[in-house]
């Protein structure tokens, strides 16, 4: 038989339900929509940051301490009483030092390996940093100041002073804009860095960038060999090298490469940021996990439709399986008016999240966050969310289409038509 | 040679809570190829149940029924579905035409069920039966822009659509006035005299059976006469 004919035999019969039929593809629709605008909205809030992220990181990290990168942890300070003395809860170390000894041969070994593009040595110290008004624990990077910059560019994210002014006199200092704000300070003005072994920098601000990285705007950037000093590390001595690739997909080649030849502990961007990538996707997949529930629902929504269809038409079918329509023609019928519904549910869900999307793009974001810089929300569409998610709204409403259709393949002709004559 | 032959048909119903009722009881006949048979009997005497069977509508408790020399009893669903569309053309009482169709669409429909035409002659062979029963005029109206008359013709030609060896109409006279009824019984007499055309019809109207070849009567399951 002509499928043409099945599908007008199961077009006409929706067409008789137009009413309830479109009711049922609006509710597909709805769902797909959601399902879209939801995931757009997860994937752009991932996009945005993941861009931040490798923009603004390093893309790897090589320390000499097991366990990734060292985060000093925050200093214990009474609140509200600039310069009271100050305790150290604790440096962060658990045992001894596990900086890089002799970092130049690193350098120059790293160097010369493939695929990256920058190789900056730091030192990390934990500080405190006191101006004239507070006094507050700062996280201080000393860095080359040319190296750094292309490795984080910070010199394109300057909000207040110049990163040349901070790249020309190692008494100077750069200060994320969180760290700015807490001590009260601004370009021009005196900052003193005192580290835990009572060593001093007696500086002043060149420059305030904001990064959008909270945790990065809360640093100080300082001149290696000042940081070494406040650190008591001997000169070629430093904390880690941060190293920029030429290209994110060889990043993690490089990390086996590099620990293979250093013996040294290498972290990519992705494994330091790993905790807030899988806490994306933990929420991701719950919101998801709601949505593809509306499309359930809407599921239900099908099999109403067609439980109606198949009684409002059993003189209908008892006729069709009379006149030649076997048992399987009928339930291709039914299963063929379900998959229009989830068709026609799931075209129009497609096209309206992709206007919501569109629009959406236009909403401010607020910028300047955690989430990176944007002004407007960021909306990432893919067509194989799109496929996807119209796939999953048509298998919904072809399960949902079965049990009607098992049901209408199932009536003898005859009990409909006994009933009818008299 | 008969046509059609039922040997023993016996059909019981099954009844909640209680033993089967029988609804024919050994029934055996048998109708020559072009003949044009009346199956009369009072309301409830099992004439519709019997032409169901010898139609392959339905399968019979015990018993055969031989068309064309096919053991209708013994096949299965399928088979006895695609028997119909090939050899076995229906007209009931209330046209059951699909209400979303036209006319023309409804008369085509067996013809592209069977899948052994395309469209095109599908439409051409509907086109030619609605010209004979009359409505070469009415070809893209909807059922419910028909006349009661008018949509029994409509389904009588659906009925002969595929060039069916048996013409089953079960009351096909049942829901109409008497001029209509003359003009359906005079539609089936020609077809059974000009085509040859093989009919069983379900009657309890006195007039159509008296215009029939032969009276088959049904009584309480059985066949009287």
């Amino acid at each position: 038989m002509a499928p043409r004919m099945l599908l007008g035999l199961a077009w006409r019969h929706l067409a008789g339900q137009r009413r309830q039929s479109l009711l049922t593809m609006a509710g597909v629709a709805l769902g797909v929509m959601v399902l879209l605008v939801i995931s757009a909205l997860m994937n752009g809030l991932l996009v945005s940051f993941r861009d931040t992220i490798v923009e603004a990181a390093p893309h790897l990290v090589i320390t000499g301490r097991e366990g990734g990168t060292r985060t000093a942890p925050r200093m214990l300070l009474p609140e509200g009483l600039p310069g009271a003395v100050v305790q150290l809860a604790d440096r962060g170390e658990p045992s001894g030092r596990t900086d890089i000894a002799h970092h130049p041969q690193v350098v120059e070994a790293v160097s010369r390996l493939d695929g990256l593009s920058v190789v900056s040595p730091y030192v990390a110290t934990q500080v405190i940093g006191a101006t004239a008004a507070e006094t507050a624990p700062v996280f201080a990077r000393g860095v080359t100041p040319a190296l750094a910059d292309r490795v984080v560019g910070l010199s394109r994210r300057i909000r207040e002073g110049s990163w040349a002014a901070f790249a020309a006199d190692p008494g100077t200092v750069a200060l994320g804009r969180e760290a700015a704000k807490t001590l009260d300070v601004g370009p021009g003005e005196r900052l003193r860095l005192i580290a835990s072994g009572g060593q001093v920098l007696d500086g002043r601000v060149a420059a305030v960038f904001a990064t959008g990285i909270k945790a990065l705007d809360e640093q100080a950037f300082i001149h290696l060999k000042v940081a070494q000093r406040l650190e008591e590390l001997p000169p070629d001595h430093v904390t880690g090298l941060e190293l920029r690739a030429q290209r994110l997909d060889q990043v993690d080649a490089l990390r086996s490469t590099l620990e293979a030849r250093t013996g040294l502990v290498v972290e990519t961007w992705e494994q330091t940021n790993a905790s807030i990538f899988t806490l994306f996707r933990i929420i991701g997949t719950i919101t998801r996990m709601l949505v593809v529930f509306t499309i359930l629902v809407a599921g239900f929504g099908v099999a109403n439709v067609l439980v109606t269809v198949v009684l409002g038409k059993q003189k209908d079918i008892s006729l069709l399986r009379s006149i030649g329509f076997t048992r399987d023609r009928i339930l291709g019928l039914f299963l063929i008016e379900g998959l229009l519904l989830g068709l026609g549910g799931a075209l129009a869900g497609a096209l309206l999240g992709f206007v919501a999307c569109t629009l959406m793009g236009y909403i401010p974001a607020g910028g300047d966050n955690e989430f990176g810089d944007q002004k407007t929300l960021v909306m990432a569409q893919d067509a194989t969310t799109y496929a996807g998610t119209m796939v999953l709204a048509l298998l919904v409403c072809l399960v949902a289409s079965v049990g009607p259709a098992r049901r209408a393949a199932g009536l003898a002709p005859v009990d409909v038509l006994r009933g009818e004559t008299t | 040679m008969s046509l059609l032959e039922a040997r023993g048909v016996t059909k019981e119903l099954a009844v909640a809570g209680a033993p089967p009722a029988r609804i024919l009881d050994g029934v055996s006949l048998s109708v020559a190829r072009g003949e044009f048979v009346a199956i009369t009997g009072p309301s409830g005497s099992g004439k519709s149940t019997l032409l169901y069977l010898l139609g392959g509508l339905d399968h019979p408790t015990a018993g055969e029924i031989l068309l064309d020399g096919r053991n209708l009893a013994a096949m299965d669903d399928e088979a006895l579905t695609l028997l119909r569309n090939e050899a076995i053309g229906f007209v009931y009482q209330f046209h059951f035409l699909l209400p979303e169709f036209t006319a023309l669409e409804n008369v085509m429909m067996p013809i592209l069920a069977g899948g052994r035409t395309t469209r095109k002659e599908a439409m051409a062979r509907a086109r030619d039966l609605l010209g004979e029963v009359g409505l070469a005029d009415r070809l893209d109206h909807l059922p419910r822009q028909l006349s009661g008359g008018q949509q029994q013709r409509v389904s009588i030609a659906r009925a002969l659509a595929n060039k069916p060896l048996l013409l089953c109409a079960d009351e096909p006279t049942g829901n109409l006035d008497t001029a209509n009824t003359e003009r359906i019984v005079d539609l089936l007499l020609t077809l059974n005299r000009t085509m040859n055309q093989t009919v069983l019809v379900v009657t309890h109207e006195g007039s159509v059976a008296d215009r029939a070849g032969r009276e088959i009567r049904v009584v309480d399951g059985k066949v009287a006469s």
